[in-house]
């Protein structure tokens, strides 16, 4: 999955060189410089990959899946094993997979191709335009030398800044594709400050790119509004189980999770996953922080063309901002996909824009990428092969009468965190996860918050795999990290926040009600 | 036999006019074993409360059926008629003593097209059931089973639709006795209110061609891309 050819590197370039993105290609062909385990897993991807293939698809038809879903399954699971070892490039993994959707009958190829139109591809050509925006008027250049300067003496700390970022941008952005799409330029410009490229990937850059996934998913889970999603938990605990939920509850309760869950992702990147070389722990720049400050200088005051990017960027911003006042506004809400459309169209309008097709930098390898992956997710949930799954876990759960709420608790919410592995949408995940969540705890005689509240803060960490959110998908299209790496990061930070919801379970939820309070 | 028709359909409209209580459906179930060739086997278990000699007219989704094919327990003078000339409906007499559900069993002898076969070996399984009856039918469920050997490849369509923020899917896959099948359930239909489902299904078999040409493909990796993991690479 890498994206090439930065011609510039730390070692051999001026600080200049190495902020000219304009120069960066994301369309060109995987790495090859391969570690001895990669080799090896991309030798034995592939017969591994047919193998669980085989084994699901030929295996007698289970009770309760149809046998669309049982295909369904199987080429799933080739494909997240191809993908995770790269015998073959993802795209070419991910156009196997739309074949096998067909040819194995699971949906029709109308609905299968389709998926290229769907709006989280939309969003991501549009996310390459409105970066391509930042990239050549230099916004995207003064904004990361602003960073880096106020912020970035050290990696570590920089890292940091942009967690802060994204709980800033949070609440003020409920959908978390906006925000990485804003985050998308500077990310790109702060990495090769740090001698991250596409061309050649370092553990900064793997760890800048992933950490900002962490955050957007994560801290969307702080804020009720934080994806629609949380909102829709929120109706089921409302129409289900007759309790409302207040922003306030919501924000109390689970806020906490997330900034220790972030804290956790902070120090577990660069810590224990991806160590950031000793060389990439400062800026590779002859003449450190002042050269900085003097490229910064020599930028000057905002020229027009930065005025104007910064314009069109700010008009696709205010309608992702104020999405809520649409409808009163226009007499229609304007999704995160088309607002950026309007960006996209600002941009390439002749004399008012400033770009040019040639120089929108659309990585399609990677759109195929993220097409194929997400008709292989809404296989599964199309199918029913993904609630299927759901149901035998529950099912091997096996939560009789008499069981006590604490074991419970933890089956749910290890459950509920590790079933995002299995889904691209949240919101499928929620129409799938809470009701089930809710109907154990009435049928076991418990307050349905008690399960639900929880299950419904887990939503939105979707960090698993590079097909689990929008964001995902996103940032895997920069080349700065492999499927590998997200996987290490994503389980880490699964486990971790199995561990989080347990500790908070037994302790804050209890104290605010969300769990049984200490008294029962 | 028009006679018995009339005085039901009389009894119907006087009982609706009088505002007297009327029999109630709380429950319509209803199974389809579908034999290879078409013909189905069919049971419908009704759930009626009502007072004994009382006539009680159901939904009847079943074309080609007669009165004389009609095995009726609970219940008497069974009879297949159309109220106002629309969809065909059930009528019967609610027994003296009655001992429990009225069931009612029959062969739709033609139930389904067996010969017509569509891409990939799918068949399609298709019914539908209308409340042509002027009262509310209580809690539906259909379970339609397919023949001994056969698969669900996919439901297609359903009525009531599955919802995409509703927390439950009106059907579910199911195997009974060994067969599988779909079981669509409706909380309730109203006059005039429809339950449908349509569905494909064919044989689970794979070709073994198939599971050997990947065992092929997998070994001639092995062997061609053995540079990969070889110590000069």
């Amino acid at each position: 999955m890498s994206v090439a050819a930065a011609p510039a590197t730390p070692e051999s370039a001026g600080l200049a060189d190495l902020l000219d993105l304009s120069k960066t290609k994301f369309s060109a062909e995987p790495k090859t410089d391969l570690s001895t385990s990669e080799r090896w897993m991309r030798y034995l991807g592939l017969p591994l990959g047919l193998a669980v293939f085989a084994a699901i698809l030929f295996m007698p038809p289970p009770a309760g899946l149809t046998a669309a879903g049982q295909a369904a399954l199987a080429s799933f699971l080739l494909a997240l094993v191809w993908w995770i070892t790269e015998p073959v490039p993802t795209f070419v993994t991910s156009l196997t997979l739309i074949v096998l959707l067909v040819f194995l009958d699971v949906q029709p190829s109308s609905d299968v191709l389709g998926v290229l139109g769907l709006d989280v591809i939309w969003l991501n050509v549009m996310a390459f335009v409105l970066s391509s925006i930042l990239i050549k008027t230099n916004l995207a250049k003064r904004l990361a030398l602003s960073l880096v300067t106020r912020w970035g003496s050290g990696a570590v700390a920089t890292l940091l800044a942009f967690v802060v970022l994204q709980l800033v941008l949070a609440p003020l952005i409920p959908a978390t594709a906006a925000r990485s799409v804003i985050s998308l330029p500077i990310l790109l410009v702060v990495a090769a400050v740090y001698g991250a490229t596409a061309e050649k990937p370092n553990n900064f850059g793997r760890n800048l790119f992933l950490q900002n996934l962490m955050g957007i998913n994560i801290f969307s889970s702080g804020f009720m509004t934080g994806s629609t999603a949380n909102l829709i938990a929120l109706s089921f605990l409302a129409g289900m189980a007759g309790k409302k939920i207040y922003y306030t509850d919501w924000m109390f309760a689970n806020l906490p999770v997330a900034l220790c869950g972030m804290a956790l992702a902070w120090w577990v990147g660069p810590k224990v996953l991806f160590p950031i070389e000793p060389e990439n722990r400062k800026p590779r720049i002859a003449g450190g922080m002042a050269t900085f400050r003097t490229e910064l200088a020599k930028l000057g005051p905002l020229s027009a063309a930065e005025k104007k990017g910064a314009a069109i960027f700010g008009v696709v911003i205010l309608l992702w901002v104020t999405d809520r006042f649409h409808a009163g506004w226009f007499g229609f809400e304007i999704s995160a996909v088309l607002a950026a459309v309007v960006g996209g169209i600002l941009a390439f309008l002749p004399r008012v824009g400033i770009l040019k097709w040639s120089e929108a930098d659309i990585p399609w390898n990677l759109m195929l990428f993220s097409a194929g992956a997400y008709a292989g997710g809404l296989a599964l949930d199309g199918t029913g092969a993904a609630r299927w799954v759901i149901g035998k876990v529950f099912a091997f759960a096996d939560f009789g009468p008499g069981v006590s709420f604490w074991p419970v608790y933890m089956a749910v919410i290890a459950i509920n965190l590790v079933s995002h592995y299995f889904f691209t949408s949240k919101t499928m995940r929620t129409i799938i996860m809470i009701p089930f969540v809710i109907g154990v705890a009435q049928e076991l005689g418990w307050n349905p918050v008690w399960l639900a509240l929880p299950s419904a803060f887990t939503i939105d960490w979707v960090v698993g795999l590079p097909i689990s959110g929008k964001p995902n998908v996103i940032f895997l299209t920069t080349g700065q990290y492999s499927v590998l790496d997200n996987v290490k990061y994503g389980a880490a930070m699964t486990v971790a926040g199995i561990l989080l919801f347990w500790a908070f379970g037994f302790t804050w939820f209890r104290l605010l009600g969300v769990t049984p309070g200490f008294g029962s | 036999m028009g006679s018995l028709r009339k005085a039901s359909l009389a009894l119907l409209l006087v009982a609706a006019a009088t505002g007297a209580p009327a029999a109630q459906v709380s429950c319509y179930r209803e199974e389809v074993r579908l034999a290879e060739g078409g013909a189905a086997r069919v049971r419908l278990t009704l759930d009626v409360t009502g007072t004994p000699g009382e006539v009680v007219t159901v939904p009847f989704g079943h074309a080609g059926v007669t009165e004389a094919g009609l095995e009726v327990t609970g219940a008497t003078g069974a009879r297949i008629t159309c109220l106002d000339g629309g969809p065909r409906v059930l009528a019967f007499t609610l027994a003296a003593v009655s001992p429990g559900p009225v069931t009612v069993r029959f062969d739709a002898p033609a139930f389904l097209d067996w010969k017509k076969v569509k891409a990939f070996g799918n068949r399609f399984f298709s019914y539908g059931l209308v409340n042509a009856t002027p009262a509310r039918l209580g809690r539906y469920e259909g379970t339609f089973l397919l023949p001994p050997g056969q698969v669900v490849g996919a439901v297609v369509e359903t009525v009531p639709a599955e919802s995409e923020s509703g927390p439950r899917r009106p059907y579910e896959i199911v195997r009974v006795d060994g067969l599988d099948g779909v079981r669509l359930t409706d909380d309730g239909a109203a006059p005039g209110d429809t339950v449908h489902a349509t569905f494909r299904f064919k044989p689970p078999r794979r070709p073994s061609l198939f599971l050997l040409a990947l065992v092929g493909l997998a070994g001639l990796y092995l062997i061609r891309f053995s540079d990969l993991v070889r110590r000069d690479t």
